[in-house]
């Protein structure tokens, strides 16, 4: 089971999907993104450090930087139409364990 | 230097060297990498004018690290492959070989040998690397290793080192000595009916079921070529069936067995040798290569004395011949064991004989032949007393 | 579109090995994204790698791969790409993989000037061995073999490379990945031997010996020390003191591609070969 957390804006075609597994809490994406759409926060209950959640996805300018600079490919953000083209974990792990 | 292939029927003056080019395009060689070393450098010399004719590759690394590594990545791409060096550059070639061993990726290794250790006595003879030949690379793999001593012999061990690394999957390995290469001598070039030849065994499954390294398809397991569909991985390290590395103990020691186990489970088959006057031999001769040669002169004197002994010759030294041995040293009461080296094959003779018995070397290291004479006085010595 | 990068993965692999933050992560995204844009097949594309934290990289990567011994990544490279001239072949390195034990070979390659792309991660240090000094560690930095600061002068990778006959040269830093692609990019599609290197982090072996713990702080060091090309051709030589010049620095579209020559060999013997054929009655 792969825990995705996905947030669409309200008003706006933006969507962000981050993997928790993957994501290693780098805080690289945090510190890159320049509207504050992004966030650490404790993930005990998967390991001793933190993950990266959305803090608010209405924040997000579509600048993809955190994406482009996230070294461990946890995190997405994608148009709507997008999300069909684009594997996503959740899937391929499916695919994998068969 | 041959110039040009010769029709297969007619005598052809080729030295040794010569000989091991022209046999490793008949076996199906399109690729060779190699970096300059006396005494093997015709073997390149005749690649570079050859392989452009039939179509192949020649490509002089920049060093002898480099052309090891060139054939192992051309072998994955699917050229049968293999590369030529003497002493210093065999030494050099370890890693890789090593790494051929546990990636199983099939190629051929020459080595002429010559006096060493280092820099030693880079024109002259030796047969000094036949430890080294089995044990050079670190870690346990299997070894499969020829030492032909006529040039017929040569061409078809040649043909036979690129069957055995196709159809095991491993690293063969050529030793000649600096005798042999550079001999010229008259050989009818074997017709291709004389032999077989092996290609490796590609996978009958569709990439999504394939395992590079999956046993349930043998010891061997088929092997893809990359740029097929098949896009597995290839690692030095230990991994298991899928080619990915692990640490699990079980994994790594069911694997390196398996690797052991593919070669040694025909050992026997492998290990060719000849027979030569042995029927009542009370002496036994134990040589390989172009001592051998010399040997077989020493043999023939020794009988026209009435010494009864014979000559055993191994063809193959990898495996080691050590059935055969164990039987002689219950017919014969004594092994000469001739080699220019101080001692290294004489170790297996020893071992394989299981029993406490006169086995007495002949060896000389100065770069020179062992003369027929010294190896016949043995004999005789040998035959008088049993010592 | 947006790339698939998991297309281009074994996602069963993941997560990847490398520290939280590596930058050897952003490297093989900025690669995936320049093969996606160039819109090579997986089946066509070999990637091939030598001994390291980097060197593991082929392993996420779902094509034809080669994790290979230590420094000699370029040699078995240049065996695949000899006997498929056809098909792409990447070489992924480190720092003291491709250009200590790897020296040779990579000079060679420059000088030959096949048809591969080399891309260099280099982060300054050996990582995976415990954090020794490279052939590119600055003067004057701890490592585990530097406790009391680096004397060894270190290397131009880039400079080495274009000194070498490398017919593109490009260097671009983590901090910057949509760079890193493009230059990944403009590499893979230039016929010759392009080398690629990237200035990246190593905050685990590198950064904590150098009070740059944490890969933040190790990223904005790399990001400071950087200059473009562009700007830095209006910079006097006092301002460019302990800069790095990033861009691409070095294109010849004119030197001959091994490979071709090679095939040209091919036919001029052949050919002879036809006409003695010919002549013969």
């Amino acid at each position: 089971m792969s825990d995705i957390i996905r947030k669409q804006s309200q008003g706006r075609d933006i969507v962000i999907i981050i993997d928790r597994d993957l994501c290693k809490g780098c805080d690289i994406c945090v510190k890159v993104c320049k509207t504050g759409a992004l966030e650490l926060e404790d993930a005990s209950d998967k390991w001793e450090g933190a993950v990266v959640a959305i803090k608010d996805v209405e924040q997000c300018n579509f600048c993809r930087l955190c994406e482009i600079q996230c070294p461990d490919f946890a995190i997405r953000v994608l148009r709507k139409e997008e999300e069909a083209s684009v594997k996503l974990p959740v899937e391929t792990k499916k695919t994998a364990a068969e | 230097m041959s110039s040009g292939h010769s029709d297969k029927s007619e005598i052809v003056f080729w030295q040794g060297n010569e000989v091991v080019a022209e046999a490793a395009i008949a076996a199906g060689c399109r690729f060779y990498a190699g970096y300059p070393i006396t005494p093997s450098s015709e073997i390149a010399a005749v690649m570079a004018e050859r392989l452009p004719e039939v179509g192949g590759t020649f490509i002089q690394m920049e060093d002898e690290i480099a052309a090891m590594g060139a054939i192992i990545g051309a072998s994955l791409a699917g050229k049968k492959t293999f590369t030529a060096t003497s002493g210093p550059g065999f030494s050099l070639k370890m890693e890789n070989i090593g790494y051929a061993c546990m990636a199983e990726v099939p190629c051929v290794v020459v080595n002429v040998m010559r006096g060493g250790p280092s820099t030693g006595l880079p024109t002259a003879l030796a047969q000094a690397d036949v430890m080294q030949a089995r044990w050079g690379t670190h870690g346990d793999h299997p070894t499969i290793a020829l030492a032909p001593a006529y040039h017929r012999e040569i061409y078809l061990c040649t043909i036979k080192c690129f069957n055995y690394a196709e159809k095991y999957r491993i690293p063969t390995m050529l030793l000649l000595d600096e005798v042999l290469g550079h001999l010229s001598e008259g050989i009818q070039v074997p017709d291709p009916s004389e032999y077989e030849i092996f290609d490796r065994v590609k996978p009958s499954v569709p990439p999504e079921k394939y395992f590079p390294y999956d046993s349930s398809f043998g010891d061997v397991p088929p092997m893809a070529t990359y740029f097929e569909g098949y896009r597995f991985h290839v690692t030095g390290l230990n991994h298991n069936r899928t080619g990915f590395p692990t640490t699990d103990p079980e994994i790594c020691q069911q694997e390196e067995m398996r690797m052991i186990r593919k070669v040694m489970k025909d050992a026997e088959q492998l290990a060719e040798y000849e027979e030569y006057r042995m029927e009542d031999a009370e002496v036994a001769v134990f040589s390989f290569g172009s001592t051998a040669r010399g040997a077989r002169v020493a043999v023939d004197e020794a009988r026209k004395q009435g010494i009864k002994v014979g000559l055993l010759r191994a063809i193959t030294l990898w495996p080691f011949p050590d059935r055969k041995i164990y039987e002689l040293a219950r017919q014969v009461k004594a092994f000469v064991v001739p080699e220019v080296n101080l001692g290294q094959i004489i170790l297996e003779v020893e071992r394989a004989s299981h029993r406490d018995m006169p086995i007495v070397g002949v060896n000389r290291v100065g770069g020179v032949p062992i003369p027929p004479g010294e190896i016949f006085n043995k004999i005789k010595e040998v035959a008088r007393d049993g010592r | 579109m947006a790339v698939d990068y998991l297309y281009y993965l074994r996602a069963d692999k993941l997560p990847h090995m490398w520290c939280p933050g590596c930058g050897v992560g952003v490297v093989v995204k900025s690669m995936i994204g320049a093969i996606d844009q160039l819109g090579w097949e997986k089946n066509d594309t070999a990637v091939v790698s030598g001994i390291g934290c980097t060197s593991r990289a082929p392993g996420y990567m779902d094509m034809n791969t080669l994790h290979t011994t230590h420094g000699r990544a370029l040699t078995f490279a240049t065996g695949v790409k000899m006997a498929a001239p056809d098909k792409h072949v990447i070489v992924i390195s480190g720092d003291g993989d491709a250009t200590a034990i790897g020296g040779n070979h990579f000079i060679h390659a420059c000088r030959r000037n096949i048809d591969m792309t080399l891309i260099i991660v280099n982060n300054n240090i050996y990582g995976m061995t415990g954090g020794q000094f490279s052939p590119t560690t600055p003067y004057g930095a701890k490592a585990a073999t530097t406790p009391h600061g680096n004397i060894d002068p270190s290397f131009d990778l880039a400079q080495l490379a274009i000194g070498a006959g490398a017919t593109y040269v490009a260097r671009g830093s983590v901090d910057n990945a949509r760079m890193v692609q493009k230059y990944i990019r403009d590499g893979l599609a230039h016929h010759g031997f392009s080398v690629i290197e990237v200035l990246s982090n190593c905050h685990t072996q590198y950064g904590r010996r150098n009070k740059m713990s944490d890969p933040i702080t190790m990223v904005d060091w790399i990001a400071s020390q950087v200059v473009p090309r562009n700007k830095a051709e209006k910079m006097s030589p006092e301002e460019l003191q302990g800069k790095i010049i990033t861009g691409e620095l070095h294109r010849n579209a004119e030197r001959p591609e091994y490979t071709d020559e090679y095939r040209k060999l091919i036919e001029r013997v052949q050919a002879k070969q036809a006409a003695r054929a010919g002549a013969r009655p």
